[in-house]
């Protein structure tokens, strides 16, 4: 059923009640991962949506999810079109962010073990895993406002941490009222927590790079030390989407369209249930922001402690923070003109081009910092905005490598194994809580990587800046 | 009856079978709960009970998974052993089967049920579980996966000629 384009797009074309045509970016390699895999008919399934305008997009790292396909981008006009939970993610604002150091590999490379030892004891991680602070509801409402800045105010971190975070770590028109007491009650214990599953902390390596300039002003250079952290909303965000979801599903009869599938069930972004969960959402986006905040701000002071270095010796600062599960309202152009749309991103990253009025003014001449964590073992990718993306993908990219093999495959494919010992042997020391979850994270168990990036790279929807190579990892 | 568990690249699915419709959804919720953690550690220390709804089976099926995994990820409570529970359905629902006045309010011991007739309208059926368990204890029980929900993905009840069969994909 798919019709090819050119070597990086696959067309899903036009049929039953679709209302745009799909857009699969991948390569005959990555296709055939993609074999007996429903991607395709999920990004079918989001074409029949009210509202959706140009076409259903899937990234390069796409796989089957729920409802909407993971990695897939998708614009609906705000007039006529919908919004959905399940278009976002149960992780929302599940993203990454990556912090530069002053530091050479060379000059730490006896302390890995110990540092990530340290980590591993300074940041919690794990299933539920539960921080040092319980928050008072009333406060834990000032955060779901405030994100990021919330942290930077409660002394975690420091107000320049915010100016290259996404939307500076807050997103407008969040609404704690519009969040549940269960989610409020998830969320209480879990700020500043690392999660389990494919959640990390990683102490990566610049290995490569590709673009000198874009690499310069991103604070790039070879042999450098930089910290990626990939982390979310926890509890509080999955609850919210549960709860919106549900919602939806008992009132999709109200739609006065049939839905594909449940877990598709939206609302109408001019009525209130979607403009609720739009608030709500927000609301998570921010929790997840401070999150990922407070993890950094315990990364710093974990490596200055444990190198005994000051802070300006480490010199640990945010390159940028970036989130891949979202519903937002941007402006793209759709036939010539601006147009603004409820973007929906779920496990795809914004990508902005050079001059975009959302940068940060140290990035507005060279775009967007796009970053792509790969799995364990393989490292990271670092890649900038462009112009293709702004006209072609609603300013996204990919968002990882994408999973191959399902939990119980991985978990078969390495019994008898010693992941650790493997992971060392990769020359990457791992730490993690659950017993299962590194057999589970095995490299076999996702795409590869470079052939993931290759597609965005020569699709032109972000360039290749630096490659990073992991050496440490912590995971839940 | 029991459960197997289904190949899905990102998350895990789950198929399970019942001899009765009130057998399918006790075996759901062992299932769900040994995705979790091993049953054979928990001692009943605690009991809840729970009330769901449902604009039909499906929904039904699905909000009272959530509503069990919500009990552990929001009040540490686990499962250990099968629930007990006892279906309520308005009497406008039609038996496709013979028809017994004692059953129209109670559907526990269902053999048939004309699924077409409860689609789409909201709230038409309930069910009541009766749940003994435990806290969880990071020193005594180990959590083996995060589940972050159930989701409405794929979610099917339906009736085989051994009885009942459902699914069910969980995001992890």
């Amino acid at each position: 059923m798919l019709k090819k384009i050119d070597d990086c797009r696959w067309e899903v074309p036009m049929t039953g009640g679709m209302k745009v045509p799909g857009i699969i970016y991948t390569s005959e390699r990555l296709l055939k991962d993609m074999g007996g895999d429903e991607s395709q008919k999920q990004v079918a399934n989001v074409a029949h949506l009210p509202g959706i305008v140009k076409y259903s997009l899937a990234m390069p790292d796409v796989h089957w999810g729920y409802g909407f396909p993971i990695g897939g981008v998708a614009a609906f006009d705000m007039e006529t079109g919908i919004i959905s939970p399940g278009g976002v993610g149960y992780d929302i604002n599940c993203g990454c962010r990556l912090m530069t150091t002053r530091l050479a590999y060379d000059e730490i490379r006896g302390n890995i073990k110990e540092l990530v030892a340290a980590l591993f004891q300074n940041i919690p991680s794990g299933v539920g895993s539960k921080g040092d602070l319980k928050l008072s509801v009333k406060e834990e409402k000032k955060v779901l406002e405030e994100g990021a800045g919330w942290a930077v105010r409660q002394g975690f971190g420091r107000p320049e941490d915010l100016e290259t975070t996404e939307d500076g770590g807050r997103m407008a028109g969040a609404d704690p009222e519009k969040v549940s007491d269960r989610a409020l009650e998830r969320g209480r214990e879990q700020l500043g927590t690392l999660g389990s599953g494919n959640h990390f902390l990683e102490i990566e390596v610049v290995e490569e790079i590709f673009d000198p300039i874009a690499a310069v002003a991103f604070g790039l250079e070879l042999n450098q030390v930089v910290v990626m952290i990939h982390s979310g909303s926890r509890g509080l965000g999955y609850q919210v989407c549960d709860d919106y979801l549900a919602r939806m599903v008992k009132h999709s009869g109200e739609l006065g369209f049939s839905l594909p599938d449940r877990q598709l069930a939206c609302a109408f972004l001019k009525d209130r249930r979607g403009q609720d969960y739009y608030a709500a959402m927000a609301a998570a986006a921010n929790y997840a922001w401070a999150n990922r905040q407070m993890l950094m701000h315990w990364t710093r002071e974990t490596f200055e402690k444990t190198l005994r270095k000051s802070p300006r010796d480490v010199g640990m600062k945010l390159l940028y923070d970036v989130c891949h599960n979202i519903a937002k309202i941007e402006t793209f152009p759709v036939e010539g003109k601006e147009m603004q749309l409820c973007v929906h991103r779920k496990g795809a990253t914004r990508a902005l081009p050079p001059g975009h009025a959302a940068l940060p003014p140290a990035y507005l001449k060279i775009g967007q910092p796009v970053l792509i964590p790969g799995n364990m073992g393989t490292g990271s990718y670092v890649l900038v905005g462009t112009e293709k993306a702004y006209t072609d993908t609603f300013g996204s990219a990919c968002h990882g490598a994408g999973r191959v093999m399902s939990r119980t495959q991985a978990m078969k494919a390495s019994k008898g194994r010693s992941i650790h010992r493997e992971m060392a042997d990769l020359g990457v020391t791992v730490m993690a809580s659950g017993r299962g979850t590194l057999s589970e994270e095995i490299p076999a168990a996702y795409k590869n990587l470079d052939e993931v990036v290759a597609v965005v790279h020569r699709a032109g929807l972000a360039r290749k800046v630096a490659r990073l190579r992991a050496v440490g990892c912590i995971k839940g | 009856m029991g459960y197997r568990i289904l190949n899905h690249t990102a998350d895990i699915g789950v198929e399970v079978h019942g001899a009765t419709l009130a057998d399918l959804f006790s075996q759901a919720a062992s299932a769900l709960v040994d995705l979790l953690t091993d049953r054979n550690a928990l001692t009943v220390e605690t009991e809840r009970m729970i009330r769901v709804e449902g604009a039909d089976l499906e929904d039904l099926w699905i909000n009272y998974l959530r509503e069990i995994l919500y009990l552990f990820n929001g009040e540490n409570f686990l499962l250990k052993d099968i629930p007990e529970i006892t279906f309520n359905a308005p009497t406008n629902i039609q038996h496709s089967g013979t028809p017994n006045p004692t059953e129209t309010h109670n559907l526990s011991n269902l053999k048939e049920i004309n699924i077409n007739n409860a689609r789409g309208k909201a709230a038409e059926l309930s069910l009541e579980a009766s749940l003994r368990g435990a806290f969880y204890n990071p020193q005594r029980h180990t959590i083996k996966t995060e589940i972050k929900a159930v989701t409405y993905h794929h979610a099917e009840v339906k009736q085989t000629p051994e009885g009942w069969q459902g699914v069910f994909i969980v995001d992890v």
